[in-house]
């Protein structure tokens, strides 16, 4: 039998109280999926005293379209996500990336908001949302306020959150036509398992040059990076394989930085870096030059 | 601080009292001995523990005991009706896909979800849907064939009530709908 854990648990009827709860009551953590949280909870018990449960509160939904801006409320399930009908039809590729977050049970659970707030720079949807330009909408005692998710990452496990403070929303800038949006998660085992590194790619092809290019790399940081080295040395330039090995070769060097840690070395990381940013910037071109998301 | 929650589980009404820090699958397993479900690894990667919670598979070893409130959970003991077997549970049977056990309630409880994904499932498929559930024993070859077979039985089944094959829908409301028919033979 698991020891139950020392937590109290609040259920707030409202984005407000929740709010209030967190303000008030001290040592006191969110939880909305809790796959991460429970889990981190059972390993270390002195995490938090109370646990604020949002997971009944009205922030799981997807709305919008990609000329219009697509919204994703932060309690939205990878599950959810992944058989979006909207998502499938305009940003298959993010529903990729929930389809690949843990397994079906996890994705169950598992919620967008989550997977950012914990801040992992091998998060899946930080990678993706990263090069999508998303904003995080935010709700604290002192009003909303709206952050660019380039910002949002200090650190490992730490983001712009103040103690009163929830993500609410997702919001995905609307997207012109062409684009071709890529990830990978290189990863030693293809389920259940944390990337080793991770690439995504939006490209906005203009006939045969990159007109706009955004990199976005996982577990290459201690934060989601965006390589704008490697960026730098692909946009308004023609499309062909030396300029793209060029680029994956910036990011290598310039844009990201090794660990060795129990999924992998730093070396293998370094290595494999290139040849995922090459792959997966052929393949948004390629999708590009195709119109598909 | 014990709370009061009521909760449906395997198709009964209960008001129970839950710590806020237990897990679910603890409240079922001590509390209701509905020991069916196993504690496994405990961190939602091996799937020992995978109930049906409104309708999906998820891991009891990660969910909180306060969200039992109100919601409504399947677990292996609510499969079998008037002593008649699931078609998931008969196909596992017939399959040879348990060796020890230890994991076949939550493969189980997993198929039954997963058949309501995906109506006709390839071999890759149900690898694929699968991978949240980990066997020490049998290899995975007689489990992939148990819910290839499960998948037509429930298909026959479906077929034999004139169902609508309705994917996607809550695979535990679409069984009231079987009724009680007895298994046909061969």
């Amino acid at each position: 039998m698991i020891e139950p854990l020392a937590v109290d648990v609040l259920s707030p009827d409202s984005v407000d109280d929740a709010v209030m709860t967190l303000k008030s009551v001290r040592n006191s953590v969110v939880i909305a999926g809790g796959t991460d949280l429970v889990a981190r909870l059972k390993d270390d018990r002195d995490f938090a005293r109370t646990v604020v449960d949002i997971g009944a509160l009205p922030l799981n939904y997807v709305t919008g379209t990609i000329s219009d801006g697509i919204r994703i409320g932060a309690t939205t399930t990878a599950q959810d996500i992944a058989r979006d009908p909207t998502l499938n039809q305009e940003l298959p590729t993010l529903c990729q990336a929930a389809r690949c977050l843990g397994g079906p049970q996890t994705q169950a659970l598992a919620t967008v908001g989550g997977n950012i707030c914990n801040a992992s720079p091998c998060a899946n949807f930080s990678n993706v949302l990263l090069v999508l330009d998303a904003t995080l909408v935010i709700r604290g005692d002192s009003g909303e306020r709206a952050v660019p998710i380039a910002e949002f990452f200090k650190g490992v496990g730490r983001v712009d959150l103040g103690v009163d403070e929830i993500l609410t929303e997702v919001r995905i800038p609307p997207i012109k036509h062409p684009f071709g949006l890529s990830y990978v998660k290189h990863v030693l085992r293809r389920e259940m398992d944390i990337a080793v590194v991770g690439v995504a790619v939006l490209l906005e092809p203009d006939g045969g040059s990159i007109k706009r290019a955004r990199i976005g790399l996982g577990s290459v940081g201690p934060r989601p990076v965006i390589a704008k080295n490697a960026q730098r040395a692909l946009e308004g330039r023609e499309f062909s394989d030396d300029v793209v090995a060029a680029a994956a070769k910036i990011a290598q060097e310039k844009d990201a930085s090794y660990i060795d840690d129990v999924r992998a070395s730093a070396a293998h990381r370094r290595e494999i870096t290139p040849h995922l940013v090459a792959d997966i910037v052929k393949d948004a071109w390629r999708k590009g030059v195709q119109n598909r998301g | 601080m014990v709370k009061l929650i009521t909760t449906t589980i395997n198709g009964r009404n209960l008001s129970i009292s839950v710590e806020p820090g237990q897990l679910v699958v603890d409240v079922l397993r001590e509390q209701l001995f509905f020991s069916g479900t196993k504690n496994g690894c405990g961190t939602g990667d091996c799937g020992a523990c995978t109930i049906l919670w409104n309708g999906k598979a998820v891991n009891s070893c990660l969910l909180l005991a306060n969200r039992l409130d109100n919601a409504t959970v399947w677990t292996i003991e609510g499969l079998a009706q008037s002593g008649e077997l699931d078609p998931v549970q008969e196909a596992f049977v017939e399959e040879g896909a348990t060796q020890c056990g230890y994991c076949t309630p939550g493969f189980v409880m997993r198929t039954v979800a997963f058949l309501s994904e995906i109506e006709n499932p390839t071999v890759r498929q149900i690898q694929e849907g699968l991978v949240g559930n980990v066997c020490r024993c049998t290899g995975y070859v007689h489990i992939i064939n148990a819910v290839k077979s499960a998948a037509t039985k429930v298909k026959q089944l479906k077929k034999k009530l004139s169902l609508p094959s309705a994917q996607g829908s809550n695979p535990m409301q679409e069984r009231y709908s079987w009724g009680r028919q007895p298994a046909s033979g061969g």
